[in-house]
């Protein structure tokens, strides 16, 4: 039986955690020393460039969920179970970052911690359907049932995106006008840390999804070496039951 | 073909519903806690005159939603302790019928209870739909379509999963948010046109669009929960 998790003499990823590392402590230091402070909201701004590219992770994640459960579902294959279990939890983290850093975000800028903002209710709709989903996966225990159900429920949920979003945006009728950063006049010193801080985050999103990836698979590989072990084993005592 | 299917949709809807009547084991917990969660609305303060009309109509939703799941919670628990589903799952091509009776009997029931729960929080609250009745009976059956298609679907997936009753709400409301919505601000509209504004056509709208993707994609996901090729119904 070929082993789904595969070794082999160069393994790249202690190499992309130290670069990752190394580039965390840069966006930082760039953020807290460097970022200007911005106008009319100040040092607290500055959550903007954390915010930002953590919900645009939060949301690859969970496509990348849906579009390997679609493919699960299709092909049933035992690697895009596992990438969508992945794709998941990398989403629900970065999501979690989201709804923590907003909230301050929107304290000190709009004096309220939580407001009917679209994005925000999106990113917390899809936040609490995918938090479901996990709680489904290790309710339901190891099985191809329970990794079917996840499937359903993860297509479900991002099919449900576009009529969240519109409900959300019409449901208190006119909506409080985001700082996006693209609309007003963002200073190149802010487009720089903006870039770096995207690309920091994208690539610490890649370093867990794919430590996800290969821990998904491992413990698939443990799974069924043990259940042809053990499959193994029964067919040994019968025999030797038969024979005497 | 279509008349077969016709004929096993109504052989099976006949079946659920005759147990149903039956023993009334749904109508009347059901129905009972209709009346017990309107009397815990009125006792919470939400029935005030000033706050009526603004409570109403999304008092309305949380109560359907609520009812649902007690429904859809049975949708599959008779088959499941007599083991009746793996017989019915034998006959070949019979999924487009299962899934539709199993949606229309929890249609039914939810339509039923609703024949409930309606008159009574409008005459509580001491709200009326006036002229806009029949927009209003509209809008609650198609938002209850929506509401019942996703139910049916997630009931099928859970069917065998430890924990289920509290799994389905968890899973349920967040994907119903937009019908809830949509449901909400419909029935503000028909029953306050003076003070909010909007049009609930659109809502309505948008109602349809949600039943018709969940159609479509639940009878596909519904297959597939049900597919026990590998897998056997525990209990």
């Amino acid at each position: 039986m070929k082993p789904l998790s595969r070794t082999s003499a160069f393994d790249p990823l202690p190499l992309l955690a130290l670069v990752v590392s190394g580039m965390v402590v840069v966006m930082l230091g760039m953020i807290f020393f460097y970022a200007p402070i911005e106008r009319s909201m100040g040092v607290v701004q500055k959550i903007f460039y954390i915010h930002v590219p953590s919900a645009i992770a939060g949301y690859i994640g969970f496509l990348i969920c849906a579009a390997a459960s679609i493919i699960y579902l299709l092909r049933r294959t035992p690697a895009a179970d596992v990438v969508a279990r992945a794709g998941a939890e990398c989403g629900v983290l970065f999501c979690t970052a989201v709804l923590l850093s907003g909230p301050l975000w929107a304290r000190k800028a709009w004096g309220v911690w939580w407001t009917g903002e679209p994005r925000l209710l999106l990113t917390l709709v899809l936040m609490l359907i995918f938090v479901a989903y996990l709680l489904v996966r290790s309710l339901g225990g190891r099985s191809e049932l329970t990794s079917r159900i996840c499937a359903m429920l993860a297509i479900l949920g991002v099919a449900n995106i576009p009529m969240v979003r519109w409900s959300v945006e019409r449901w208190r009728g006119s909506h409080p006008q985001v700082m996006t950063g693209e609309g007003g006049g963002i200073s190149s010193e802010m487009e720089l840390v903006l870039t770096i801080s995207f690309a920091t985050i994208g690539l610490l999103f890649a370093l867990l999804f794919w430590l996800r990836v290969r821990i998904g698979l491992a413990e698939e590989d443990v799974e069924r070496f043990h259940r042809e072990a053990s499959a193994r084993a029964y067919r040994i005592e019968d025999r030797s039951r038969g024979n005497s | 073909m279509r008349g077969r299917l016709a004929s096993q949709v109504m052989t099976l809807l006949a079946k659920d519903l005759r147990v149903e009547f039956r023993t009334r084991e749904v109508l009347y917990t059901a129905g009972l806690f209709t009346l017990v969660l309107l009397t815990v609305f009125v006792f919470a303060d939400l029935s005030h005159r000033e706050v009526a009309s603004l409570t109403g109509p999304g008092l309305l939703w949380i109560a359907l939603a609520f009812i649902g799941v007690l429904v859809f919670g049975r949708t599959f628990q008779r088959e499941r302790e007599s083991r009746a589903i793996e017989a019915l799952l034998m006959i070949p091509g019979l999924m487009d019928a299962l899934f539709l009776s199993k949606l229309l009997v929890n249609l039914t029931l939810l339509l039923l209870l609703q024949l409930l729960l309606v008159p009574g929080l409008l005459l509580l609250f001491g709200l009326s739909p006036g002229d806009a009745l029949g927009p209003l009976v509209l809008v609650l059956v198609v938002g209850t379509i929506g509401f019942c298609t996703l139910g049916t679907v997630l009931s099928a997936a859970l069917a065998t999963v430890h924990l289920r009753e509290v799994l389905l709400p968890l899973v349920l409301y967040p994907l119903c948010i937009p019908l809830i919505v949509a449901g909400v601000k419909a029935t503000s509209i028909l029953i306050r046109p003076e003070e909010v504004s909007g049009d609930w056509t659109e809502w309505l709208g948008m109602m349809i669009a949600f039943d018709a993707l969940f159609l479509v994609l639940g009878r596909w996901l519904f297959g597939e929960a049900l597919d026990r090729a590998d897998s056997s119904l525990d209990t």
